[in-house]
């Protein structure tokens, strides 16, 4: 009973901890930003088979929210979660911290956990505010470009909260392991240049290799461009993710739980 | 410039088997991998109506770098040589050393300016390797029979030099005033993203610095291409002034 106290408390701890860093400021830019370039572009562009399904009476929601979805996971979301994690744990290994933490009465599992669930509660925090600006941003269209009026439809926001949610959880693994990565070591430099190779390898591999279905980086791309399953939630890539992922992270935390801390 | 060959040596010294180090060997070396295993795998699909498959090969390879990963790697590696500095606080040291104030920023980017071209010219290099080992693995492709078209791997490289210089020098001036790493590769991510979306519906978008380098194969697939177009003047003369900003901006430059 105790111990779930600890957790708590070491959590609440991240909350202030991280309070006015780049961590909040990311979590709501990085969203905003995707979301803008998404709207300038369509508003310039006035897609074809927009007009087409408004005109036909069609509702238009579906395709405008996929598109910011396929946008900000295949391009954006591996590399932010790389960069979030970095700048997470960050924090503790510039300062020093983690001789300091490990001294505190406090299991070292709840240390470890709660940054996980701070990490998670931010990730799945930076899709929620992204399916908001979807939304915003739609309406904004609406009322800008009259060639674009999506407002006279249903905005569909349980669509858009399930894609939200597939790509949570299609990203879990791709999390597992820079959160790992960023856990051992303090330069940041190794968590983003991995995040790298693994966007730009998923974008190669996927157009060809047998066994892309397989590969962390390739999930959620995978995930988002299928157009058949786009309305169930636990689809493969889902469940890979969430396989490899657990596996991970139970090779990860046995590894930090082994590990000597040097200053 | 006894201080610049001095500095550089400090610069050598400082980032000598650091993660500058193992990234610059290591992040060419993987793309190279990648596309050998894309073209073991599924060689077939470009490589097809007696093209020359080295062509392929180099277009495939600098595409690649040309869609996403240049400018994100300028990204990093900027930030990592001058987060050197930031980390170890020595930014006061570095300014009260017997030098001009000049040589601390020229020295920077002197030495990351030459990284950039060394790992440019490691990734040329290594196409050839992978263009050799595919000959074994697949001799159905056909590199071992065709010309090797130096040329063309040569003018590629050289055009993408060229044309980051911009982005490079934006980023160095970045990471060389704030300490943050997540601001350079922020706006690096945010751009590749923006470049992607716009590059085929805005006309002005080719004087956008991070489109400079999407611009090197030219406007037309098969097109014969030279050297010196207008991206490439646009990536040196930009990045000139803007370094030049940089320059003054760091001999003005208050530490706290």
């Amino acid at each position: 009973m105790l111990q779930r106290f600890y957790l708590l408390r070491e959590l609440k701890a991240e909350f202030s901890k991280y309070r006015h860093t780049m961590v909040y400021w990311l979590m709501v830019l990085c969203p905003f930003a995707i979301a803008m370039f998404v709207f300038v572009i369509n508003h310039w562009t006035t897609p074809q088979d927009f007009i087409k399904s408004i005109s036909e009476g069609k509702n238009p929601w579906e395709i405008y929210i996929v598109i910011h979805y396929r946008v900000i996971t295949i391009l954006l979301l591996p590399l932010y979660v790389a960069m979030m994690s970095g700048v997470i744990y960050g924090r503790e290994h510039r300062n020093n911290t983690w001789k300091h933490l490990y001294t505190l009465p406090i299991p070292q599992w709840s240390i470890e956990l709660s940054k996980h669930i701070f990490s998670l509660i931010i990730l799945m925090l930076t899709l929620l505010i992204f399916a908001g600006f979807i939304v915003l941003s739609g309406y904004v269209i609406s009322a800008v470009n009259p060639k674009l009026n999506m407002a006279q439809f249903d905005n569909q926001w349980r669509f858009n909260l399930l894609m939200a949610a597939k790509v949570f959880l299609s990203i879990i693994s791709i999390w597992v392991i820079h959160n790992w990565i960023g856990r051992r070591f303090s330069n940041i430099g190794y968590n983003i240049g991995l995040g790298l190779v693994g966007v730009v390898s998923a974008s190669i591999l996927i157009q060809g290799w047998k066994y892309v279905k397989y590969y962390p980086y390739a999930f959620p791309s995978i995930e988002v461009l299928n157009q058949k399953e786009i309305h169930t939630l636990f689809t493969k890539p889902v469940q890979y993710s969430l396989i490899v992922g657990l596996v991970l992270w139970v090779i990860s935390f046995w590894d930090i739980h082994r590990r000597t801390i040097r200053a | 410039m006894n201080h610049i060959i001095k500095g550089l040596r400090a610069e050598y010294l400082k980032t000598h088997q650091t993660a500058v180090y193992w990234l610059l060997l290591l992040c060419p070396f993987a793309l190279n991998i990648l596309i050998l295993l894309l073209l073991n795998e599924a060689g077939e699909k470009w490589i097809k109506n007696g093209v020359n498959p080295w062509k392929i090969l180099y277009e495939f390879n600098y595409g690649l770098l040309a869609e996403f990963f240049m400018i994100l790697f300028i990204a990093m590696m900027t930030s990592l040589i001058n987060n050197v500095e930031h980390k170890g606080q020595s930014w006061k040291h570095l300014y009260a050393l017997a030098q001009p104030r000049w040589a601390v920023y020229v020295n920077k980017s002197i030495y990351s300016v030459g990284l950039l071209f060394f790992v440019l010219c490691y990734f040329a290099v290594m196409q050839l390797v992978t263009g050799a080992v595919l000959s074994l693995l697949r001799p159905d492709l056909g590199f071992q029979s065709q010309h090797l078209s130096l040329n063309i791997n040569l003018m590629l490289m050289l055009k993408m030099f060229f044309t980051s210089l911009t982005v490079w020098s934006i980023h160095h001036w970045l990471t060389f005033r704030y300490r943050n790493f997540s601001l350079s590769i922020g706006i690096g991510l945010l751009m590749v993203v923006f470049v992607t979306l716009t590059i085929r519906s805005m006309k002005w978008i080719d004087y956008f610095p991070y489109a400079y380098i999407k611009q090197i194969f030219g406007d037309k697939k098969g097109e014969d291409l030279t050297l010196l177009s207008q991206e490439v003047w646009l990536g040196i003369g930009v990045g000139l002034v803007v370094w030049l900003g940089g320059l003054w901006d760091a001999r003005r430059r208050d530490i706290l």
